[in-house]
């Protein structure tokens, strides 16, 4: 990968975040470490619900962390695209794969930042990492092609479905208390999805850059 | 001489307003093409289509024998000045053309130079968003002569350029086709075109309601 493309990428990237990321960020680790002073452990701040009918909770936290990273990304791909590609300067494939590449430093640093504030599992947060890997790559598909703020609906919405069904499949790792029974559906899914992520690129043919 | 590009039957559609309506045109190598047309017209529409930014509805566009979309994502060895695409704000004018350089692995272009050509002083320390507009336009254009594309697209290049500005805009104009540059380039200023078009295309609500082939520009 070109390391000046990457560079300016990168630049571009945390003006772009810088302050969605501040308040994502400071309010992620506040939460942990409130958690933390608490007694409380990452199996506790990232555990879900598990649905016992009638009965219906919505854990707020959970909600929180798991659009978090999305919440800092943004429109960050689709501005990346559609207004800063040197056209004709760089390959489209090397440019989308710095898009990409920021992503997953964003969902590496904040996972890492988690695990640091709120120890738990490691294989448990290493598992959570995957999947939002996967879901980063497909936020930023998404987002060639859709408006951004439409994609952050359809992932809230999705994060509320995973909420409401006990057996949804994969994303229900990211809660500790489905986590150990959905292991094999998250490695499929995280490769299925980046599979898909990566694929749609090719549909850039399809649409307008201006 | 062959043509470089061609549109057939072209028409582009943005939700329900018709942009382009049925373009087709021929450009041939090394003459001056002049876009002529109110704003809206769909001067721009159709560079952004042989640039490759925007997808025809229907029709196809070639560029040096690729279609567009097709073949290829966007235009082969063409360069634009059409908006600040890749240019960044907070950089120099100077520091945005090398950037743009090292991005392109060009060893050939001096961007010193092409500042210079344009007008600017590559020493200015200003950042490109304390660029006056027509400053903006000058780095737009320098931006366009790196490298050594053989097309060069300028939409409305004088624009924002004062009566001196638009008098250097058609003579560096000039001076790319004597380089052996195709140039293509837009503007609603009959008088600017007139001065330095082989060939004029006039826009009408997405149609070419009109051809003038002239002699040749005024070299």
């Amino acid at each position: 990968m070109h390391s000046l493309l990457l560079n300016r990428n990168f630049h571009l990237f945390l003006e772009n975040i810088k302050y969605r990321f501040i308040v994502a960020y400071s309010a992620s680790a506040a939460i942990l470490l409130i958690n933390r002073f608490n007694g409380l452990t990452a199996k506790d701040v990232f555990a879900g619900a598990y649905q016992i009918p009638p009965s219906f909770s919505f854990p707020l936290e959970w909600y929180f962390f798991a659009l978090a990273i999305f919440l800092m990304i943004g429109d960050n791909p689709r501005s990346l695209l559609k207004a800063y590609l040197p056209v004709h300067r760089v390959m489209l494939k090397e440019y989308l794969a710095t898009i990409y590449g920021l992503n997953f430093f964003l969902v590496g640093i904040t996972v890492t930042t988690w695990y640091l504030l709120c120890p738990g599992s490691l294989l448990f947060y290493f598992e959570s990492l995957l999947c939002l890997l996967a879901l980063s790559a497909l936020f930023a598909s998404l987002q060639l092609f859709i408006d951004p703020v439409l994609v952050l609906m359809i992932f809230a919405t999705l994060f509320a479905l995973v909420i409401t069904f006990n057996d949804f499949p994969f994303l229900s790792v990211l809660m500790a208390l489905r986590w150990t029974s959905h292991q094999l559906d998250n490695l499929c899914g995280s490769l299925l999805t980046l599979v898909i992520s990566f694929g749609m690129t090719h549909f850039l043919y399809y649409v307008d850059f201006a | 001489m062959s043509n470089i590009i061609e549109l057939d039957h072209v028409t582009k559609k943005f939700k329900n307003k018709l942009a382009l309506n049925d373009i087709s045109l021929t450009i041939a190598e090394n003459k001056i093409y002049g876009f002529r047309g109110p704003n809206g017209s769909g001067k721009s529409v159709t560079f952004k289509t042989i640039l490759g930014f925007v997808r025809p509805t229907t029709g196809t566009v070639k560029v040096e024998g690729k279609i567009i979309r097709k073949d290829v994502i966007f235009a082969p060895d063409t360069a634009f000045a059409i908006s600040e695409y890749g240019l960044l704000e907070d950089k120099t004018g100077l520091e945005n053309l090398e950037l743009l350089k090292v991005l392109n692995e060009d060893q050939s272009s001096d961007s010193k130079k092409i500042m210079q050509r344009v007008g600017l002083n590559p020493n200015n320390p200003l950042k490109l968003k304390e660029y006056s507009l027509g400053m903006r336009q000058r780095l737009l254009i320098a931006a366009a002569l790196l490298g050594d594309n053989k097309i060069i697209i300028l939409d409305e290049p004088t624009n924002a350029l004062d009566e001196e500005g638009q008098d250097f805009v058609a003579k560096l104009i000039l001076e790319l086709k004597q380089e052996g540059k195709t140039v293509l380039v837009s503007s609603h200023d009959k008088e600017f075109l007139d001065q330095v078009a082989d060939h004029i295309f006039v826009f009408s609500e997405g149609r070419i309601v009109k051809e003038i082939e002239k002699q040749s520009g005024l070299a």
